[in-house]
């Protein structure tokens, strides 16, 4: 189960290593329980690239290192984008295992230290090297060659995405925590800057300093525990190939279908039992393939569904009540965990001026790449 | 010791050489672009490598405005994904003639451009 959780203003934090913020996310989420830091038996650290946002590999020793522990094992885990939900995913394993009882996870990425183009060539390396970087691809574009595709096959047009940011946007300013916290107009998102056609500036999540943590205990000791009581209920890990060009369909995610059919498998549970959602929205047509790949709504129908406010926070299914990556922000490492930090906010009702009522069960999806790793949880209301 | 099946340089080679190869497994006879060591379809480890025919058709397409380093000078380009006949797929980028729009299914043939190397050498380019 997760016991504590914490999670640092989003953001341009200026001068201040990942380390740190680390630090600062982990004694919050300590603080919530009655652990003391030296009671962490592992630690499983997500981030993308210390190593060419920071000048830093062998990134993963500094968090004990600053949290003052002696020889605590420390493990990086690296999956472009889903390295946050994968470190949760290995924290998780590591209790469920019954090898650890205290582990921490947690994701951090300090990515404002470089120039725009030079952040864009570092994420385009997640993408496949030999025949996708070489050829000129960016996030943007891999991203922008889905939705004209998805856009040609279903109608998902250019109002139907400024939708999902428009909505992110406005989630987003009942959460402190979120780097944007500004209303946004389906005019303004439409007419702004052209990324890679047919995405706009206000269809892509920014570049963001942050870090989450969570606390990672067995569920069968949770009276030992303090703290809240978020019941890991399942999780789910798929992979496909490194370039776009070798899936079959362009219009959506292999990943993301197989790995919310597990989650939902592993938890005897149904979309239907689903009360609220944290997706990647890294951009926008992201959302609506995420939304209809996990089986929530009709294949094709999810830029609609959006427009109609069926995933605001008043909606049915509220979708990235956080402000999501796109207003929330999304330093690439911390962005799993921070949504892991979302779902257990809400279902152990800490999450303030936005929080939904009657929750029993939140689900996240975390993707890496273009959709290459996908990483999904299904947490529950404890008691 | 098993041999390494060198798929990459092949590619990278072949592209240097203005070809485009794929792999064919020698037993299913079915066709990876760009090649793979183990055959895609049976996972057989016996395959070839095969020259492919440098035509397909757009199946979608981007227009990058804000690019890498490496092609900073190139903005704005079109970067698309390319279905060969063998139903095979590339990524590269699209290089039209003033007054052509890129479109769906639009019919394409690969060229190569001096001065580059490996991957980054192939464009493709509206058939006239
Ligand atoms: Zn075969």
């Amino acid at each position: 189960m997760i016991a504590g959780y914490g999670h640092t203003k989003f953001g341009d934090l200026g001068r201040v290593t990942s380390r740190e913020l680390v630090v600062a996310a982990t004694i919050e989420a300590l603080e919530m329980t009655n652990l003391n830091r030296n009671q962490i038996d592992s630690i499983y650290l997500g981030m993308l690239s210390p190593d060419i946002f920071e000048h830093q590999m062998h990134a993963a020793p500094g968090i004990p290192d600053y949290l003052g522990l002696n020889h605590t094992p420390s493990t990086r885990i690296e999956a472009a984008c889903a390295s946050g939900g994968l470190s949760v995913l290995h924290g998780i394993m590591a209790v469920a295992s019954g090898f650890h009882d205290v582990v921490l996870s947690v994701g951090a990425e300090k990515m404002t230290n470089l120039p725009t183009s030079h952040t864009t060539e570092a994420l385009a390396m997640c993408a496949d090297d030999i025949y996708e970087v070489a050829s000129g691809i960016t996030f943007p574009g891999a991203f922008a060659m889905m939705a004209r595709a998805h856009e040609h096959k279903y109608g998902t047009n250019a109002e139907m995405r400024a939708s999902v940011a428009v909505k992110n946007h406005k989630h987003a300013l009942d959460n402190e925590l979120a780097q944007f916290r500004k209303e946004l107009t389906i005019e303004k998102a439409m007419n702004s800057l052209m990324i890679a056609d047919p995405l706009t500036l206000y269809d892509c999540s920014p570049i963001t300093d942050g870090a989450a943590a969570v606390i990672i205990v067995p569920w069968e000791d949770r009276a030992d525990y303090e703290g809240i009581r978020v019941k890991v209920k399942s999780f789910s890990q798929a992979s496909d190939t490194m370039s776009l060009h070798d899936r079959n369909d362009l219009t959506g995610f292999m990943t993301t279908k197989v790995a919310a059919r597990k989650a939902f498998d592993r938890a005897s549970l149904q979309p239907k039992d689903i009360d609220f959602l944290e997706v990647h929205d890294c951009f926008t047509i992201a959302e609506i393939m995420a939304i209809e790949d996990m089986g929530f709504f009709e294949k094709g129908k999810g830029g609609q569904v959006t427009l109609d406010g069926e995933t605001a926070r008043d909606g049915h299914l509220p979708v990235n009540a956080s402000g999501g990556l796109k207003a929330k922000g999304h330093p690439i490492g911390a962005t799993g965990v921070s949504q892991i930090v979302e779902v257990a906010k809400q279902l152990s009702g800490n999450a303030e001026s936005r929080q939904l009522n009657d929750v029993q069960y939140g689900m996240t999806q975390n993707l890496g790449g273009s959709g290459s790793t996908i990483v999904c949880h299904i947490l529950e209301r404890g008691d | 010791m098993k041999e390494i099946t060198r798929v990459v340089k092949a590619y990278e080679d072949a592209i240097n050489q203005n070809r485009i190869v794929g792999s064919q497994c020698t037993s299913c006879q079915d066709i990876s672009v760009p090649p793979r060591p183990l055959c895609k379809n049976c996972g057989s480890s016996e395959i070839e490598i095969t020259t492919i025919e440098g035509a397909g058709t757009l199946l979608t397409w981007t227009v990058i405005h804000i690019a890498p380093p490496s092609h900073l000078e190139r903005v704005p380009y079109i970067l698309g994904i390319v279905e060969l006949k063998n139903n095979q797929k590339l990524t590269g980028i699209v290089e039209l003639e003033e007054g052509i729009n890129p479109d769906f299914g639009m019919e394409l043939i690969a060229d190569f451009e001096e001065g580059q190397e490996g991957a980054s050498r192939l464009r493709w380019r509206s058939r006239i």
